[in-house]
C-alpha cells in the first residue's frame, strides 16, 4: 500500500531551539495516524511543515506522493487541513464560507455539506463570528469533508471543547471515516480522542517521535516496573526501551517499552538485589503520561502537608 | 479569482465606508460646505485641486486611505488567525495575494479619484466657481492619486513582512511617503510655478509604474518565501 504522507529527517529549528528533530515517519493510505504529544513537543510544528506553512530547516516531506515543499494548488484539492482552533473568516455566514470554499473543489459534494450542517443543526445564516467554539469545528470539519480529500490532516480539532462538544466531533468523524476509508493525520494532546478513532500512533516527545506503532501494540509493549529494595536504590545506569525512571524512598520506578526477560535478568544482577519486581500493565493513558512527561512529576505536596497535619 | 476578489471586496467594507466619509469630508471642505480645513487656509479664488495648500491636504487624505487599506489587507489574515486557512485552498499564494493587491489597488484609486471627479463634475457647473476651469487643471490631483497605489503597496509590504515593527517593518511605507513627498511635491512645483527641478509628467508617471512593479514583485516574493506559523 502507497504512503500518504512521507517524512525523511524532517528538522525544524526557533532560534537556538530544535522543536522538530529528524523526523521520519510513513503514514500509509487508508490509515487513521493519531499524532500524540504534549503541549509544545513539536506536533503542531510539524503539520504547519507538512502543509507548507512552515519551512523546513533539513530533511523533505510528501503528501499523497508530492513534495510538500512545490504542492501544487490541484494537490491541495486532494487534501483538507484543519488547522489549530478552526481558523475561519469570522465575518462570513455559514452559507457565505461554503459559497467561498465551493469554487476551488471540483468534487464538493453539497450533499454532503448539507447532512453534516444539517446534523448539527447549524443555522446556515449564523456569522462565524456568532458560533461557539464547539460549532466553529464543526463547520470547519463540514468545509474539510465536503470536498471529498483523500488525506484529512486535522490540527488538534478537539482542542478547547467541552466534552460533549469533543465526542459529538469525534463520533461525526468515525462516521466519516467508516463511510469512506480515507487517510487521516489527527494530532492532538488528549489520548482519549485519538484512542477512540486511530488504527496507529505517533508520539512526540521534545521534537523527537518516541513512538510509532500500532494502538495495541503501544499498550501491551509499555510496563511499569516497581523494585523495591530494603535500604535506598542502586543509581540505575538504564536499559534498553526505558522511557522514565524514577526514586522513591526504598523504590525504583521504571517505565519500560519491550518489558522481557533481558530486563528481568539485568534486576536480578542489581546490588543490591531487589527484595520485590512488581510489573504492572498499563493502560494507555498511563502509557501515554509515563511516556511524555518523562523526568517531571507532581510536587507532592498535599500528600506532605497531610501527614503533617495528621 | 472572481472568488478571491468578491471576498476581499467583503472583507473590505467596512474600510471602504471609513474612507467614503474621508472622502466626504474632503469634498464638503472642497465645496464650501463645512469650513474645518478652509478655516487654516488662506483661501485663493479657483479650482482648489489645483492650489499648494488644497493639494497637501489632498495628499494626506490619500495617504492615510492607502495606508489604512494596506495594512488592513496584509494584517488581516494574521490578526483573525485565518492565514492557515486561506493558503491551504487550491489556490497559489501568488493568486491569492495577487487578488489582495488587485483589489487594493482599484479601491485605493476609486477612493482617492473619487473626491476629484465629484469636486470637477461640480465645478462644471454654472454658478459653482468663480473662475475659469480646464480639465487640465487636475493634473496634480490625479498624479496624487496615481502615488496612493504606490503607498498602499508600501503599506501592504510592511504589513506582511516579517521584520521587527520598531526597526525595519515600516521602512516600505516610509520610504514610498517620503518618495511620494519629494516627487510628487516636486511636480507641483512644476506644474504650478513652471519650474523644471523636478520630475516632468512623463518621469513622475514612469517613476510610479516602477515603484508599483517594485513592490509588488517584492510583496509577492515575501509571500513566498515567509512563513504563516
Amino acid at each position: 500500500m502507497p504512503d500518504a504522507i512521507v517524512t525523511d529527517g524532517l528538522t525544524k529549528w526557533y532560534g537556538s531551539k530544535c522543536v522538530v528533530k529528524a523526523l521520519t515517519l510513513r503514514v500509509p493510505e487508508g490509515c487513521v495516524y493519531g499524532f500524540l504529544g504534549r503541549n509544545g513537543a513539536g506536533k503542531s510544528t510539524t503539520i504547519k511543515m507538512l502543509t507548507g506553512m512552515v519551512h523546513a530547516d533539513d530533511g523533505t516531506a510528501s503528501l499523497l506522493g508530492q513534495d510538500v515543499a512545490t504542492l501544487p494548488p490541484e494537490m491541495r484539492q486532494r487534501i483538507a487541513y484543519l488547522a489549530e482552533g478552526h481558523p475561519l473568516y469570522s465575518w462570513m455566514t455559514i452559507d457565505g464560507l461554503m459559497r467561498f470554499n465551493r469554487p476551488f473543489y471540483p468534487a464538493w459534494n453539497q450533499r454532503l455539506f448539507d447532512q453534516i450542517i444539517e446534523h448539527f443543526q447549524l443555522d446556515r445564516r449564523q456569522k462565524i463570528k456568532h458560533l461557539s467554539k464547539g460549532q466553529v469545528a464543526q463547520v470547519s470539519l463540514a468545509l474539510g469533508i465536503a470536498p471529498e480529500p483523500e488525506l484529512l490532516i486535522l490540527d488538534d480539532p478537539t482542542l478547547g471543547l467541552d466534552t460533549v462538544v469533543r465526542r459529538d466531533f469525534l463520533e461525526s468523524l468515525i462516521q466519516i471515516i467508516q463511510k469512506k476509508g480515507r487517510t487521516i493525520f489527527l494530532s492532538s494532546h488528549v489520548l482519549g480522542d485519538v484512542e477512540r478513532v486511530a488504527d496507529r500512533i505517533g508520539v512526540m516527545v521534545d521534537g523527537v517521535l518516541r513512538v510509532d506503532c500500532p494502538t495495541d501494540e503501544f499498550k501491551q509493549s509499555i510496563r511499569r516496573v516497581v523494585l523495591s529494595f530494603d535500604s535506598l536504590p542502586p543509581v540505575f545506569s538504564g536499559c534498553d526501551g526505558l522511557v522514565a525512571s524514577h526514586v522513591e524512598e526504598r523504590r525504583l520506578e521504571l517505565v519500560i517499552v519491550g518489558f522481557g526477560d533481558v530486563h528481568q535478568a539485568l534486576f536480578a544482577a542489581m546490588t543490591p538485589v531487589p527484595k520485590n519486581i512488581e510489573v504492572v500493565e498499563l493502560n494507555l493513558e498511563d502509557a501515554f503520561i509515563e511516556y511524555t512527561r518523562g523526568s517531571r512529576r507532581a510536587i507532592p505536596v498535599f500528600a506532605g502537608d497531610a501527614n503533617a497535619d495528621g | 479569482m472572481w472568488t478571491l476578489i468578491t471576498k476581499e471586496l467583503r472583507s473590505l467594507l467596512r474600510v471602504i465606508a471609513l474612507a467614503l466619509l474621508a472622502d466626504g469630508w474632503m469634498l464638503s471642505e472642497l465645496t464650501g460646505q463645512t469650513h474645518w480645513v478652509r478655516g487654516d487656509i488662506e483661501l485663493q479664488p479657483g479650482f482648489a485641486l489645483a492650489q499648494t495648500e488644497w493639494l497637501i491636504w489632498f495628499g494626506f487624505l490619500l495617504a492615510s486611505i492607502a495606508s489604512v487599506l494596506g495594512f488592513s489587507m496584509s494584517l488581516d489574515d494574521g490578526l483573525r488567525g485565518t492565514w492557515a486557512f486561506a493558503l491551504f485552498r487550491p489556490v497559489s499564494r501568488r493568486a491569492y495575494i495577487g487578488a489582495k493587491l488587485l483589489v487594493g489597488a482599484v479601491v485605493t484609486l476609486v477612493l482617492a479619484m473619487l473626491p476629484v471627479v465629484v469636486y470637477s463634475i461640480w465645478v462644471e457647473r454654472p454658478g459653482n466657481l468663480g473662475a475659469p476651469f480646464h480639465w487640465s487643471q487636475l493634473q496634480p490631483a490625479i498624479e496624487a492619486c496615481g502615488w496612493s497605489v504606490v503607498i498602499f503597496l508600501g503599506a501592504f509590504l510592511s504589513g506582511i513582512r516579517p521584520a521587527k515593527w520598531w526597526w525595519s517593518r515600516l521602512w516600505p511605507l516610509v520610504t514610498t511617503v517620503t518618495l511620494g513627498m519629494w516627487f510628487w511635491m516636486g511636480s507641483l512645483d512644476s506644474h504650478l510655478e513652471a519650474t523644471a527641478l523636478m520630475p516632468t509628467v512623463a518621469q513622475y508617471w514612469g517613476i510610479c509604474l516602477a515603484m508599483v512593479i517594485a513592490l509588488s514583485v517584492s510583496i509577492l516574493a515575501v509571500v513566498e518565501e515567509r512563513e504563516f506559523a
